[in-house]
């Protein structure tokens, strides 16, 4: 019983089936065994194993022999048939080779573009086991930001197991840095602990890292910035004047590659911040990023409880109310990355990565459709050979493999001029992506995907040609009765239809994007943008600000002047540390504040729906007023607010006005509680302070080189810099309008595809009713009817590819609208225009054919009869 | 006619031998008698699946045996065409072999 169980190895068996001639292979299969057994009873097992491959390996000489060069002798043969059928139907062949290498360019694009969204903050040597610390907590409505109370991380480290090291980082206002005679903004400057060092991969290309932060006014700088200061100078050491201090360099590292989350040319000490305030023992105050490096393998839920534990012990306020801390892996923050406080680098999203992944495979899907319908309706041409092959003795797995290799040879063909499209392409791509994405083809990633795609094109647009292709049967195709059969019509309209419904759904997506993105930048905020421009405080501006102001608004061209703490495009200081009349117990909101001088609301055309405007006229209002807006009086459930007691801390007063609701931040989100002070010092507002500046749309040059001479003439120290406040509203859509650019150029090319696809089919078939044509011509037919009668099967095709793209695109963009809190509503012109848009452009490509045939001499078409 | 390889001939002229016996194993263990080399049993099915397929033997199922995974023997004979062939071998040999005896390395 147990030696029917033991068999000769499967491989083994497969390997003999495969090399021994068939007819005769049934008893060979059972001498071999036979074999096995008798082996196996005198040498045991691993012998008999050993000896069964052996014999087989007997077999090879003459299989190699007789099979390989026979099939090499073939291969040349089909490599004939390719060549001669490439040559002899040119068209058809660009055809096809245009549409595969668009097709697998777009995808290698996107693939490229996948491929750096997944690279980020993958090169850290620690990088499995380093995790950021979010904040969660319905109360405060935060949903996962990156803030955290900078006593958090060491009192974590000491309390919580697992937790190797921690490092702190937080951003810093922009600031002029000045060494000999160069003087520039430095925007992007990180706080960070030394530890940064040890936990992240930032490699020195001078300094120690042990050391290079420890003094409060230390500095670690990378590369371009050295050059940018110092040019050939050795940077160590050397002084930099950062507004008043002198830093010292004390390290200088390699630039940060593109594809970190974090973002930096320089880092100040931790200590610094530690000496000038109380960060440090202040556990209410969420303004640090922490990272931790954790021993492999923890639980990171059960650190993320720990670490609350000892939030709640410190008595942090917040966490009292609610807030929770949850760890977050280093490689998922690139691509969920909303809660940031500031985003240092490029926040990416993991929904585009999917629906750019889902794009490219439906692109190279309608060039394969191509492929497969142009076989197919060529079948007849081919069918003659098929019948001899199959005649002189080819077996339909030969011929299957016949067409498979001839799509292989295609598809390699066309994935050269793929590549050669990338690298034409690459450049714009990476313009309009904001990437600096390169085709490294020693990258093994890369060509393992490239692979891939090669295979799988060659696969789906060889698979229906390969087994409809050969199932011809000899006697009726040579016997010549065989015309193309019915079965291969229903295909190729079924193809045409998905084809169609794909770049329908394409150009729907297009145009839904538009709409809304066009939405966004032409809503209404609710305040005016245009002719705004604003500049920093900076030093002395914000000390004479009265003068500078006076000195700018008597140019003509300067309409008015008005100081914002901070600009609400960029940044929200939010806190609910408020008090009013009529609170009730336990009621807490949420108020994004923000100091204004008296000419802002007028200058940005703000309305108030109740009170008044900050007033010179009432010597309270400089501590004592308060403006809020319709949401927070909403939220706060106040009746009848003007006049009611409103406080902020210390800080008594009443409310004096009530905003209408406006779009100050991004239309992202949902309008916030928001809260108006007086800003009575401008002075106080150096780190994030502008002053906005109304100039006339017509005289923009003139009013800038005014703003220019009053700030040279306050400022000769800082560089002059200015920014218009529209352009700013427009950049808080970048990413969607990045993602609208690349979303059409690639819905271009399937519309292209398609449409090449097409324009073949329409040849080939009015090609093939040339007679049919000449006849009804013959017979009275005029030239009109007979392009309606051609073009009417194509119409119909692309009209029922309708009605299948418009549910999916409709559920598709509705869910991405979800993503913007105040989005358009998709009206059935988004869907009617890219379907008439379709049957158009469908109409356009297949008439050329249809008017050709009509227009054509019957006599011609004829002739031969 | 077409020669047979020495193989092929080998083969052909065991499975006479062996009469109603000749089947893979048997063969090979023919051949390897005939010529005093370890033949592998591999090395048995590429000539005799190519006198199969021109039709110099012919192939009965035996019965089943456990050994053998439950399968058939598979038990090859002649053919007329297999049995001319020898004719013919044997016809060329003897042409060709007729001095035999005088063979013999000359000294010089």
């Amino acid at each position: 019983m147990n030696r029917q169980t033991i068999k000769p190895p499967r491989i083994a068996v497969r390997i003999l089936e495969f090399i021994i001639q068939k007819d005769i292979q049934y008893g060979a299969l059972g001498d071999f065994e036979e074999q096995f057994y008798w082996m196996r009873k005198e040498h045991g097992l691993f012998k008999a194993r050993l000896l069964y491959w052996k014999q087989i390996a007997g077999a090879l000489p003459y299989f190699i022999q007789n099979t390989i060069i026979w099939s090499l002798i073939m291969f040349k043969n089909y490599l004939k048939t390719i060549f001669r059928n490439t040559t002899r139907h040119r068209g058809y062949s660009f055809i096809n080779l245009a549409g595969l290498a668009i097709g697998m360019a777009c995808t290698l694009l996107i693939l490229l573009w996948v491929k750096d969204e997944l690279s980020y903050d993958r090169f850290h040597e620690n990088g499995k086991n380093i995790y950021r610390i979010m904040s969660y907590g319905t109360k405060y409505m935060i949903e996962g930001i990156d803030g955290t109370p900078a006593p958090l991380a060491p009192a974590v480290k000491e309390e919580v197991p697992g937790i190797v090291n921690y490092a702190r980082f937080s951003d810093i206002p922009k600031l002029v840095f000045k060494y000999a005679d160069k003087v520039f903004y430095e925007t992007r400057g990180l706080i960070a602990d030394p530890s940064i060092f040890e936990i992240f991969t930032f490699p020195f290309v001078q300094g120690d890292p042990k050391t290079a932060l420890s003094e409060p006014l230390d500095i670690v700088i990378t590369e371009t910035m050295a050059k940018k200061y110092f040019g050939t100078e050795d940077p160590m050491g050397k002084t930099i004047e950062v507004e008043g201090n002198l830093a010292a360099v004390k390290g200088v590292i390699r630039d940060i590659p593109h594809n970190s989350h974090i973002q930096f040319d320089f880092l100040s000490s931790y200590e610094f911040i530690e000496e000038v305030t109380n960060y440090g023992t202040n556990w209410g105050a969420f303004n640090f990023v922490t990272y931790l490096q954790l021993e492999a393998n923890r639980d990171i839920h059960e650190i993320g409880k720990n670490i609350t534990a000892v939030a709640a012990k410190n008595n942090c306020p917040q966490v009292k109310d609610g807030v929770e801390f949850r760890l977050q892996p280093l490689s998922a923050i690139h691509l969920d990355n909303r809660g940031a406080f500031r985003n240092y680098a490029e926040v990416g999203d993991r929904k585009y990565v999917y629906v750019f992944s889902i794009i490219a495979f439906f692109v190279l899907f309608i060039a394969c459709v191509n492929f497969m319908n142009l076989s197919t309706a060529r079948s007849t041409t081919r069918a003659k050979e098929v019948g001899m092959r199959k005649t002189v003795g080819a077996s339909r797995k030969n011929l299957i493999l016949q067409f498979f290799g001839e799509s292989l040879f295609l598809t390699l063909t066309a994935c050269v001029f793929a590549l050669i499209l990338v690298i034409v392409m690459l450049p714009a791509f990476n313009q309009i992506a904001g990437k600096d994405l390169k085709l490294d083809l020693i990258d093994i990633q890369l060509v393992f995907g490239l692979i891939i795609i090669v295979l799988l094109t060659a696969l789906t647009a060889g698979s229906y040609p390969a087994i409809y292709l050969s199932s011809f049967k000899p006697v009726k195709v040579l016997k010549g009765v065989f015309k193309s059969e019915g079965k291969g019509k229903t295909f190729r309209k079924v193809l045409v239809v998905t084809q169609f419904s794909l770049s329908i759904a394409l150009l729907i997506g297009t145009s839904v994007t538009y709409n809304q993105l066009r939405f966004l930048r032409h809503s209404k905020l609710g305040f005016n943008t245009e002719n705004i421009v604003y500049v920093p405080v900076k030093e002395n501006i914000g000390k004479s600000y009265d003068a500078f102001k006076a000195e700018l608004l008597s140019d003509p061209n300067i309409n008015s002047v008005a100081a914002q703490y901070y600009l609400f495009a960029d940044e929200s200081f939010r806190t609910t540390g408020y008090d009013w009349e009529g609170k009730e117990r336990g009621q807490q909101v949420d108020i994004i504040l923000n100091l204004v001088d008296y000419d802002f609301i007028p200058m940005m055309g703000l309305e108030l729906v109740e009170g008044r405007n900050f007033s010179k006229e009432y010597a309270t209002d400089a501590t004592r007023a308060y403006i809020l807006n319709e949401e927070a009086i909403k939220q706060m459930r106040m009746q009848n607010p003007v006049g009611k007691q409103f406080s902020y801390g210390q800080r008594k007063g009443t409310i004096i006005g009530v905003l209408k609701n406006a779009h100050f931040r991004s239309l992202h989100l949902k309008i916030e509680p928001h809260v108006l002070f007086f800003l009575d010092d401008v002075s106080a507002a150096t780190e994030y302070g502008v002053i906005l500046i109304k100039i006339n749309g017509d005289k923009t040059e003139e009013a800038l080189a005014k703003i220019q001479g009053v700030w040279k003439e306050f400022n000769p120290i800082t560089p002059f810099e200015y920014h218009f406040l529209d352009q700013k509203y427009d950049s808080l859509y970048r990413k969607e309008q990045k993602i609208g650019t690349i979303l059409n150029a690639f819905t271009l090319f399937a519309v292209i595809i398609s449409c090449l696809g097409l324009f073949g089919l329409a040849s080939f078939l009015t090609e093939q009713r040339t007679r049919e044509i000449g006849i009804r011509k013959v017979l009275g037919a005029s030239e009109s009817s007979i392009v309606f009668l051609l073009s009417k099967q194509f119409t119909k095709w692309v009209l029922i590819a309708n009605i299948f793209a418009w549910p999916a695109a409709y559920f598709i963009m509705n869910e991405w609208l979800k993503s913007f809190a105040y989005r358009i509503s998709i009206g059935i012109w988004a869907f009617v225009l890219p379907g008439i848009l379709a049957v158009s452009i469908a109409l356009v490509t297949v008439s050329y054919q249809a008017i050709r045939a009509a227009w054509a001499n019957p006599a011609d078409s004829l002739r031969y009869e | 006619m077409k020669l047979l390889s020495r193989i092929e001939e080998i083969i052909l002229l065991s499975i006479w031998r062996l009469d109603d016996r000749a089947y893979g194993m048997a063969i090979r263990e023919e051949v390897i008698k005939a010529t005093g080399k370890k033949w592998l049993l591999g090395a048995i099915y590429g000539p005799l699946g190519r006198l199969h397929k021109n039709g110099y033997v012919l192939s009965s199922k035996g019965e089943p045996t456990p050994e053998r995974g439950g399968r058939s023997k598979v038990y090859y004979r002649l053919s007329r065409e297999g049995i001319k062939a020898l004719r013919e071998i044997n016809r060329v040999n003897s042409v060709i072999w007729n001095d035999i005896e005088k063979l013999e390395f000359k000294e010089e």
